[in-house]
Formats: C-alpha cells, structure tokens, sequence
C-alpha cells in the first residue's frame, strides 16, 4: 500500500546548518503571510532569469511554479523552525573569471565588469537591497568610498556592473568592499583587489577585425578547390551535379559564416549582438584590411589536424594570412572523418550520403531536384522525399557547424587566445604539447568544461556539435574578457601594491658647475625595487632618464643626474615602479645654468 | 502540463492516474470549464469557472492557462473562486495576451491544512464577446499540485462559447 504523507511544516535539507522550515523564506522559523508576500516576484522563473531565487525553488526542480506552491501552501503557518544562521555566499570578481583564476587581475580603466555571484546557501532568501559595494579609489564619478551599489544590476543570484567608457579609473591596485545579508539579517562580506592599467599597444579588438574565410584555394593542386573535395568526401556533393553542387556550397557557406559569428556575440547576419565582440566574418574577398583564414582539405601536418593558426597575442597583426604557408594553417574538415568517423553519430549522419559508407551523395540521388527544391515543405512530403530530405538536412547540420566551430577556434588563435601562463601575464595558455596555446587549469590540464579553446583533441563528437544534451562550446570566461577587451595582459603587475608617492628630491635645485653628473636622493613612500625615474620639462617631448637608479628601501632611492641628458631646466620628476604604476612631482627639480 | 486533453464530456470522467508501488493511483483529477457550452450575444460578457472534479488528494494550488479564438472571444480578466480561494485574491495577477486570445498564469493556493479535494470550483475566466461566431475554450497550460509539491494527472476538458446575435 502506498501511503502519502501530507504534514505541514515540512524540513528541506539546507546545506548549513539550519533546515528551515518548508517555505521559511525569511528565516524567521514561521511560514506566514510575511514569506507568502515574497513569492510573487519570483513565481514563473527559471534559473538565469533575473527573478530566480533559488531559496523560493522548494522542490528543486530548477523552477518556481505551482508545486512550489503547492509545498508552500501546505507548510503555511508553521511555527517553531529554526531561525536561519547561515550567511548566504558571495563571490566576488570581474568579468565572471572563475575563483582559481581571479587572484591577479589588471583590467583596463573602464568598460570591465564587476560581477558578483550570490548565493542563499539553502538559507533565507537573499535581501538584494542590502548589497553594498564601495571601493578605496574613485570608480567612474562616485569617489573612494562611495556607495557603488545602486550601479549594479542585481538579482537574487547575480549582481552585474560595467563601467561605462570615460570611467578613467586610477591605474592602480584596487580594493572593493562588498556586502550582502540575507532575509534573516546574515551577513556575507568580501574584500576584492585588482588592478588597473592601460593597454600597452591599444586594446586587442579596438578595431572591427574582419577575417576573411577563404572557401577558394586548391592548396591540394588537386582538380577542384579543397573545400569542393572536402563537400565530395562526406557526399555532400557530387562533381557528377555540378548545379547542385554549386548550390550545396553556397548554402554550406552562407551556414558556416552564420554559425561562426556567434561564438563571438555576433549576429548570424554579421551585424553586432548585445555583447559581441569587435568581429565580423565574411566569405567573400573584404574591400577593408582583414586576416584571411583557408577553409578546405588537409593540413600538411597530419590527418588529424581540424585546424591551426598562428597564436597573436594582444591581435598585434590584424591583417595575418593563414594561407600563405602550404596547408600548415587553416581549417581542414578532412580531418573530420579521421577524429570521429568511428563514431555512431557520425556514421549515422554521414552514411546516407557518403559513397565511402554506401550512401549516395547529395546531387545522385532521384528524390534530391525535389527536396533540395526551394519551395519544398518537408512537413506534408511523402515520406521517401522526408527522409532524404532529412538525411541532407542533418548533414549540412553537422558539417556546417563542426566546420564553424573549428573556425572560430583558430580565429580565437589568431586573434591572441589563448595567451600563455596565468594572469595577469597570460590567460591560463599551455605551453607545451597537445594543450599549447589553449585553455589549460590551474594544475595544467585541459578544463573539463566545454570551452572553445580547450586542445583541439578534446572535443568530442557530442561536443563539437551539441548532440546528446550538450551545449555547443563558448568561450571562457577569462577567453571572453579579452575578446571584449575587458583584460589586460601585463606581466609586470606582480601583486597589488600601493601605489608610490613622491615628497621630495634632494638637491631640488643644483647646477652641475662644470662637472657631468650629480647624485641626487628621491624620497616617499611605497617604492618598489627598482623604479624607473625620468625628468619631464616643458617643450621636450623626449623624458630625460636618471641613470643608475639605486634602491635603498620603500622610501628612498638615489639615482644618478647627467648634464648631457638634462639641460638646465624645471624639471617634473616621474617615477615608475616595475609594476607600472607612477606619481608624478611637478617641479620636483631644478638644474640652474 | 501533464494531463490529456478530450472532446467534450460524454460521461463520467476517466480518471487518469498511475499505479504507487502496487496501492492506490497517483493523484488525479478532471479538469474542466463552467458551463461546458454557453450562449452570449455579442457585446456581452461569458464568465466560465474553472471546475476541478475528483481530486484524489487535497488540491493544495494550482495555475491555469486558458485560451479561445481572440476573434470571437476578448480574454478579460480572472478572479478568485469562493469554493476554494481563501485570501480574496489570486496569487499573482493574470496576464491577459489579447493576441492569443489566452489568460495566463491564473494561479491561486490554499494557505495551510484543510485544502479541499472532490469537486469544487478554483477561479472565474471572465471574456468579452466580440465577434459571432463559435469557439473552444479550452485550459492549454499548468496543472494542481499537492501538498508535498506532485503534479496531478489532470483530464481536460473544453468549453463551447457560442456568441450569437
């Protein structure tokens, strides 16, 4: 016999401590009119929506629906449960770089995210109205220590802000201050430091890249252009149908384009997404600077090879040829059948067409004039012309997009991903072997996640086409910061240090007197071994060095003057710490005649 | 939703409903409008209650989506029913979509013990008749919960608007 048991006030697990009551949204030990207040602005939401709470998600089920309701309602009036104790999670970061990644970051001075996760911990619902930001520097127009909340976008389980252009933060180390409570009062705080900088050569996607997919070559010196071959291979053509082969193509083409772009938020159309990165691709030969990118046959390097393209870090070439050398660089969909063709997926999708498998190849067969026709509606076809139509129909499907895939990983490449070495020097590159130039852990592995620029060996066939369940590959996190020029890559940043001040120079004002030099001592506070020091005067555009530059301690350095690199002047005096932050003493020092 | 949707009634209501470990059947119910076929001039308003009939268990909330041809049927508004409201006041509004002719989200609970099983009514669907002619309305989303949170199997079952001059 099957017994169900109705009892109000029923405990959820929690993974603190305390096992709040069923629908003990506040954590008040009571289930009242107080939390059936709260549902309706989270009642309908899905994760990823701004209005899921998770604490709101009773059964788990990942949404907030009427079985919630139904658990809320049979708990409501409920007293006696334990009062919620545990503070909710905050997890503070910038453009949602992953905590094993996030110690050392140097971002630009605006236009980065601050992005914060939170998390009711199976307690009471976050109170997103307590969250408090401020910073120990100027943040845009709010001062050091201003309430920076309001900026935020904020949801029960995020809270996001961008700094707009203009924002001109101080190119130093930086402190955020961050708070949350929750419903019953707990309170989460962090402490968060990054550093800001400029980028040394300009922002890597500061200019509209165009990459010029180049569908055209015979690199092969075959008969017909690789990618012609590469259609034939999987029976996607037929050099026997010329028509429908230029037809099938074209449509391949047009696909692999329109299936590239959004790997970088960008329109299939090309036009920019609502955050895309500074890319376009086109097929056709650009009236504009661009890279060019080969697509068809097979790399010179090995059956294997989806693809390769030189590694650009910081995109210093925006206008690469990854044609020019043999069939080294490119994308080869040839490899295609050697990395998955014992595959099921594969064999199925491909063993219609492919003459290798028995198929018959698009363009041969009786029923392709009508269902490759363009006014052929699949939905009331007999069922001979639906299957085969199918059949193409999954095989452009695939094709178009492991092809694509491919495409936007060497772009990724090209385009300086993914730099070599941790942060804030590299973007968490390989260096060696199978995983140099892509994503690799902290412990030097590949990620176990689904990111584009993990090796290229690692995808499997699910995962290159987002069968089975699985999402199609994105970026990472830290891949996308810098693709949106939300990250700087800058070795020199080695911790967050304060920045250096400047109080005095001694002598401030000499005359070299016939002699050539003249030692003199800088003195301030938080100096780093060993500082750069130049003399900034008026009408020189040339800063004039101090040689010999002396580190004696935090406060003092000494550092040699030349009368033949510093005319009689009034000098500014700037000093660079090797991390890159400076201070400038104006009229700091005097060279009398 | 889970739940099947039929013609209209012809009889007593198949309860739909799978076995629990050899005992009694999962929660069920029927669900359906108030009166099944109802006449109204053009101009006038057509009020159908939402009619839940054979709750096995305590009907402890539920949320309906309702729908008719928006060219005969204007969906206007929903409120709470008597026979199972106990606050005065739905859950969350009702949002009416004039285009798909649809009252979304009718979403109404029973605070604590004591919700009500057998056959009672939820709520009233209020709709302006516009244009003549004859629709179905009929529930297209949501479902009852019980009171540890399980869907019922719901039947569904249609209503008949005809608006007439």
């Amino acid at each position: 016999m099957c017994i169900l048991l109705l009892v109000a006030g029923l405990l959820v697990p929690a993974s603190g401590a305390a096992q709040l009551l069923t629908g003990d949204l506040n954590g008040d030990g009571e289930v009242d009119a107080a939390d059936a207040a709260l549902l309706p602005a989270w009642y309908g939401a899905a994760p990823g929506d701004p209005t899921f709470e998770p604490a709101a998600d009773l059964n788990g089920d990942g949404r907030i629906d009427f079985l919630d309701l139904g658990l809320f309602g049979a708990g409501f009036g409920a007293t006696g449960g334990p009062v919620d104790t545990t503070p909710p999670t905050l997890f503070v970061t910038l453009n949602d770089v992953p905590d094993d990644m996030n110690d050392l970051l140097v971002v630009p001075p605006e236009r980065f995210q601050v992005t914060l996760a939170l998390d009711s911990a199976g307690g009471s619902a976050l109170d997103t109205a307590s969250l408090s930001v401020t910073s120990d520097q100027a943040a845009g127009i709010h001062p050091a220590g201003a309430e920076l909340a309001g900026e935020f976008t904020v949801t029960p389980t995020r809270a996001a802000w961008e700094l707009p252009a203009g924002s001109n933060l101080p190119r130093t180390s930086h402190f955020l201050t961050v708070s949350v409570r929750d419903l019953a009062g707990n309170l989460a705080s962090r402490v968060y430091g990054f550093a800001v900088r400029d980028f040394a050569a300009g922002a890597p996607l500061e200019n509209l890249q165009t990459v010029f997919l180049d569908f055209d070559q015979n690199r092969s010196l075959t008969t017909a252009v690789d990618f012609l071959e590469d259609l034939r291979e999987y029976g996607l053509s037929a050099a026997a149908a010329p028509t429908i082969e230029t037809q099938m193509r074209d449509r391949l083409v047009a696909e692999i384009v329109s299936r590239a772009h959004p790997f970088f938020g960008v329109n299939p159309d090309g036009t920019p997404g609502p955050d895309a990165a500074n890319l376009v691709f086109q097929a056709t030969l650009p009236g504009v600077p661009h890279s060019r990118l080969c697509v068809g046959g097979q790399s010179s390097l090995g059956g294997s090879f989806l693809g390769s393209s030189t590694l650009d870090v910081n995109n210093l070439n925006e206008t690469s040829d990854e044609c020019a050398l043999g069939s080294v660089f490119g994308v080869f969909p040839q490899a295609i059948d050697n990395l998955w063709g014992a595959n099921a997926g594969f064999q199925a999708t491909f063993g219609p067409l492919d003459p290798d498998a028995g198929g018959t190849p698009v363009g041969l067969h009786p029923l392709d004039a009508t269902v490759l026709a363009p006014g052929f509606d699949p939905a009331g076809a007999p069922s001979a012309q639906l299957a085969r139509w199918s059949a193409i129909e999954s095989a452009v499907d695939t094709f178009a997009q492991i092809v694509a895939t491919a495409v936007a990983h060497e772009t990724g490449h090209l385009l300086g991903l993914v730099a070599h070495g941790p942060a804030p020097g590299g973007l968490w590159g390989g260096s060696t072997g199978g995983n140099k130039d892509h994503n690799v852990t902290p412990g030097g592995t590949t990620p176990a996640p689904n990111w584009l620029m993990n090796s290229g060996g690692s995808f499997t066939f699910e995962e290159i086409t987002a069968r089975g369940g699985v999402p199609l590959p994105v970026f990472r996190p830290l891949n996308w910061a810098y693709l949106r020029d939300r990250v700087v890559l800058d070795a020199s940043v080695t911790g967050l240090f304060p920045a250096p001040t400047l109080t005095s120079v001694q002598p401030a004002s000499f005359s070299f007197a016939g002699a050539g030099s003249q030692l003199v001592t800088f003195q301030g506070t938080n100096f780093l071994a060993t500082p750069g020091i130049e003399l900034l005067t008026e009408g020189d555009p040339t800063p004039n060095p101090v040689l010999s530059v002396a580190f004696v301690n935090s406060q003092t350095v000494t550092g040699i003057v030349f009368s033949f690199l510093a005319p009689p002047a009034l000098y500014d005096v700037r000093l660079r710490n090797p991390d890159g932050q400076e201070v400038i003493l104006v009229g700091g020092l005097e060279i009398l005649p | 939703m889970r739940g099947k949707t039929l013609a209209l009634a012809l009889g007593a209501l198949a309860l739909l409903g799978s076995p629990c470990g050899g005992g009694p059947a999962g929660p069920s119910a029927a669900v359906s409008l108030d009166p099944l076929f109802v006449t109204v001039q053009p101009g006038g308003f057509v009020d159908l209650a939402v009619l839940i009939t054979g709750a096995t268990q305590p009907v402890q909330a539920f949320e309906f989506t309702v729908e008719g041809d928006p060219g005969i049927l204007i969906p206007w508004q929903a409120l709470p029913h008597a026979q199972y409201d106990d606050d005065g006041k739905l859950f969350v509004a009702p949002q009416v979509d004039l285009g798909t002719g649809r009252i979304e989200r009718v979403v109404d609970l029973r605070h604590g013990a004591g919700a009500p099983t057998g056959s009672f009514r939820v709520a009233t669907l209020r709709f302006f008749a516009w244009e003549k002619g004859t629709t179905t309305v009929r529930v297209v989303g949501g479902g009852l919960a019980t009171a540890s949170g399980q869907p019922f199997d719901t039947t569904l079952f249609s209503a008949t608007v005809n608006v007439v001059p």
